[in-house]
């Protein structure tokens, strides 16, 4: 009997297999191109199942929709003066410094947190870093004794079996450039001191002369640039991606922090483009706004608990940084 | 599986006469029940290679199942000797695990053909999706839009969409196309999907021009056009705008000008329905805070000016704004079109007052014994004066100026070609009586040499007349060479006057030679002639009871 059932359990595995196989063919070989772009660019963001473009595409067919990479271009500065912080951190809308909103629009699902008081976000770092795993989400707020977090730079992950404690990019805490080089050149997302949110390309001492505090970079597999909104302006050249989980950050023109996750890879929703990013942001308000890492990772904690729908099915990913809401009350001074 | 059907198809149930009659048919579930004694005479069973896939089921057999593993051959041999042999012990449990064996595989058989075709069918109906998906993608119609769209109509677009209201100052249309130029005009052309639902199936896009939302397009579906799931065409239905001039900043613009001037914005006069009140002058003196009339200035104000904005004053002349502050609030001053300066001189003691605000000793540039300077040796203690000069300019009021002595006689002042002012203590009439007949023979001889003639004689008379060890004597000695390529000069005076009769001390006092006179003077073999309206200050000293010209300056009178 037992024979029986594990040959059975084999044969459908294996005819599971199969019909996937005939699903990626379709998907991949099907007549809607569309598709097989969002395909091809979702598969190739992931870090474990990148190379299933390549079943039925060859190498040429796949750089076709491979996108242009945008990390080492220019981009135009965050004006700060765009941003005017409400005197102690507070909106009109005060009492109400967090603002936790349910995203549904179509396809994409997720959650938006919003922080008015631009000074209780900061940038949380698991424990000794670099030397060893990171940490979940829940446990980094724990250690800053936060009330909300989302996930934020990206780490190595090679086959999607990292343990989240090496850190890819710089990262800046406390306005110290703990990881990363002065020279190198990077996709920055960072708040300064007045709390105001820096998007851009630019190197590690160019960061810490915009006087950024606290920041992490990050870039998509494909070289996309995190940046996507600068000064109002939606970076187009940045949004050439498929829909996965994802993770972004953005500022409202009041000074209000735009904390959001879009969930994917679930029967709900297959996930977001960085459009629908900038869609989301924009509805919001966001004058600048910078993609974080997604997928597995992105994952957002409010008052202890994971409130997304996390897509690693394996359970929250450790994580070398996340940016922290602090308590009412605390700030980053 | 192969197997399974050559197995049916072969015969094999020509061998078998319980199947021949048809029992195993009739009663397949129950081959083991008693009733059916010949139910284990299958002898060839064994030998069928279906049953030697199954190596578990026949690792209980004598011969390990190794006949089985023989195709064809396995088959001829066991079927001699196998059934007795294997069976013969419980020939029911053997048929029952054939069976069990055969319905297994008819299940998955037909479980693997069921999944194959669900799962064909599942890809055929996601082909077919994704067709109809890719057919009716409202973004194919969009990108046609986009295309074929010629870029003068997006203008259109954006200038409908324009509602500002304006003030006088700004043409619209110019004001569109500044904005136009510096935002749009190489902005890329985008479109998204609009967050608003447009109802009734309907979908909105928005379309980009950069960071500005031009217009918005409604896509309707078209009719009897369905692609299946839902899907159809589309076709492009409204297109309106939405342009709102987004990132186009106002500023406000504050000009301060002279009363009574005109300014001019971008060529329209600034009326006074835009005067919000007056302000001091820019940059007034204190000195001009002081008179009895303070100047002013009118203060403009126009709230929101979007587009570039040029100032000009009454000249035509195109001000530059002095700054913007962070509210967007840009300032312009427009300059008076004339500025005063005076400078005065006055001995101390002497009251000075312009246009009502009386001069301070303390405000002088300089003081100093003027004329008197060097003469030291001729004064003694308390005797001698000194002269303040005092200078103000970037005045907006042209002054008025008098002066008092100390007795509160007012002075008469000689007015300098440069403009500068100069007066004099009171003069001392007796004095003036004692001593005008030295003073006109000093002037006399200086003038007598200097224009007539160029003689020993002459020469000689005037510096007899100077105190030697002088300045004034050092000149009038060494400048005979200068004096000797002007010849054959004659004067007449229209005005001649010896004024301001001032005693510095005992043995020396101050006076004015002031005139009006034609000169004549040849040099070489031309000859020109001079109008001069010139003033002298003289100083006088007694030396041996002997008065002595000690020191003359030009007033420039």
């Amino acid at each position: 009997m037992l024979g029986r059932t594990l040959f059975f359990l084999f044969l459908t595995v294996i005819l599971l297999l199969a019909v996937l196989l005939g699903v990626i063919w379709v998907l991949e070989k099907g007549p809607s191109p569309t598709v097989t772009e969002i395909f091809c660019r979702s598969m190739r963001e992931t870090s474990a199942i990148r190379w299933i473009p390549n079943i039925f595409l060859t190498d040429q067919e796949i750089d076709a929709f491979k996108s242009q990479s945008t990390e080492t271009l220019e981009t135009q500065e965050v004006n700060t003066s765009l941003i005017r912080i409400a005197q102690g951190g507070q909106t009109e809308e005060e009492g109400q410094d967090l603002e936790l909103i349910e995203i549904s629009d179509g396809t994409i699902k997720g959650k938006l947190l919003i922080v008015r008081d631009p000074s209780r976000v900061i940038l949380g770092t698991s424990d000794n870093l670099g030397n060893q795993a990171g940490l979940q989400l829940t446990e980094m707020v724990e250690k800053y004794d936060g009330v909300a977090g989302i996930n934020a730079g990206g780490f190595n992950d090679e086959n999607g079996r990292g343990n989240g404690g090496i850190p890819q990019g710089m990262v800046i805490t406390d306005g110290e450039l703990v990881w990363g080089r002065t020279t190198t050149m990077y996709n920055v997302i960072g708040l300064d001191g007045d709390g105001i949110l820096h998007v851009g390309t630019m190197t590690g001492q160019e960061a810490l002369n915009r006087n950024i505090r606290w920041g992490v970079s990050f870039v998509t597999h494909d070289g996309l640039a995190s940046a996507l909104i600068i000064n109002g302006e939606v970076q187009y050249q940045n949004l050439a991606s498929g829909v996965n989980p994802r993770t972004a950050i953005g500022q409202r023109e009041d000074g209000a922090i735009l904390l959001l996750v879009l969930d994917g890879r679930s029967i709900n929703t297959l996930g977001a483009t960085m459009e629908n990013i900038c869609d989301v942001m924009l509805q919001y308000g966001a004058v600048n706004a910078g993609n974080l890492d997604g997928g597995s990772s992105t994952v957002m904690v409010y008052q202890g608990e994971i409130i997304n729908s996390c897509a690693s099915v394996t359970g929250p990913r450790n994580i070398p940084t996340g940016f922290i809401v602090l308590q009412e009350g605390q700030s980053d001074g | 599986m192969a197997d399974y059907k050559d197995w049916a198809r072969n015969g094999n149930a020509g061998r078998d006469p319980a199947r021949r009659s048809g029992r195993e048919d009739r009663n397949p579930g129950y081959p083991e029940e008693p009733g059916y004694p010949e139910e284990p005479g299958y002898p060839e069973e064994p030998g069928y290679p279906e049953e030697s896939s199954d190596y578990g089921e026949n690792r209980g057999r004598p011969d390990g199942g190794r006949v089985s593993n023989v195709r064809g051959r396995g088959r001829s041999a066991a079927a001699g000797r196998e059934p007795e042999e294997a069976y013969s012990a419980n020939p029911g449990a053997g048929e029952k695990r054939r069976r069990s064996r055969r319905r297994w595989r008819r299940f998955l058989f037909i479980y693997t053909a069921v999944f194959l075709l669900l799962g064909a069918g599942g890809c055929f109906g996601l082909y077919r999706y994704l067709e109809a998906y890719e057919q009716g993608r409202p973004e194919h119609v969009m990108d046609q839009l986009m295309a074929e769209t010629d870029p003068a109509e997006w203008y259109a677009y954006a200038r409908e969409g324009m509602d500002l209201p304006v003030s006088e100052f700004e043409d619209p249309e110019t004001l569109f196309q500044q904005y136009y130029d510096a935002v749009l005009r190489d902005a890329a052309y985008t479109y998204r999907k609009s967050t608003e639902e447009a109802g009734d199936g309907a979908e909105r896009y928005v379309i980009r021009a950069g960071a500005s939302d031009l217009c918005e397009v409604i896509l309707t579906p078209r009719a009897d056009s369905g692609l299946g799931f839902g899907f159809h065409l589309w076709d492009v239905g409204e297109i309106r705008s939405c342009f709102a001039m987004k990132g186009l900043e106002s500023v406000a613009l504050e000009i301060d000008a002279p009363p009574e001037t005109e300014v001019f914005i971008n060529g329209v006069a600034l009326g006074q329905a835009y005067q919000t009140g007056e302000i001091p002058c820019p940059g007034l003196t204190e000195l001009e805070s002081r008179f009895e009339t303070v100047p002013h200035y009118v203060r403009y104000r126009v709230d929101a000016m979007y587009g570039s904005v040029s100032v000009t004053d009454s000249q035509g002349r195109e001000l530059a704004p002095e700054g913007e502050s962070a509210e967007g609030l840009v300032r312009y001053v427009v300059p008076a079109e004339e500025t005063y300066s005076f400078t005065v001189r006055a001995p101390e003691g002497v009251t000075v007052s312009v246009c009502g605000a009386q001069l301070d000793p303390a405000e002088a540039v300089s003081s100093g014994p003027g004329i008197l300077e060097g003469l030291e040796a001729y004064l003694k203690e308390g005797e001698g004066y000194h002269t303040l000069t005092y200078t103000f300019s970037g005045l907006y009021t042209q002054p008025e100026i008098t002066a008092w002595d100390g007795e509160g006689n007012q002075l008469r002042p000689l007015l300098c070609q440069d403009g500068a002012l100069v007066y004099f203590l009171p003069q001392d009439d007796g004095l003036r009586q004692e001593q005008l007949a030295r003073v006109e023979e000093f002037f006399n001889a200086y003038i007598t040499y200097s224009a007539s003639a160029y003689t020993q004689e002459n020469y000689y008379a005037l510096l007899g007349c100077i105190l030697p060890d002088t300045e004034l004597y050092a000149y009038v000695r060494d400048s005979v060479d200068a004096m000797i390529w002007a010849s054959a000069t004659q004067v007449h005076y229209d005005e001649l006057s010896f004024e301001d009769f001032v005693a510095a001390g005992e043995n020396c006092f101050t006076c004015t030679v002031r005139y009006k006179a034609d000169f004549s003077a040849t040099a070489w073999y031309e000859s020109y002639t001079y109008d001069l309206e010139n003033a002298y200050e003289l100083a006088f000293v007694c030396r041996d009871g002997v008065w002595y010209a000690a020191a003359m300056a030009a007033v420039e009178g």
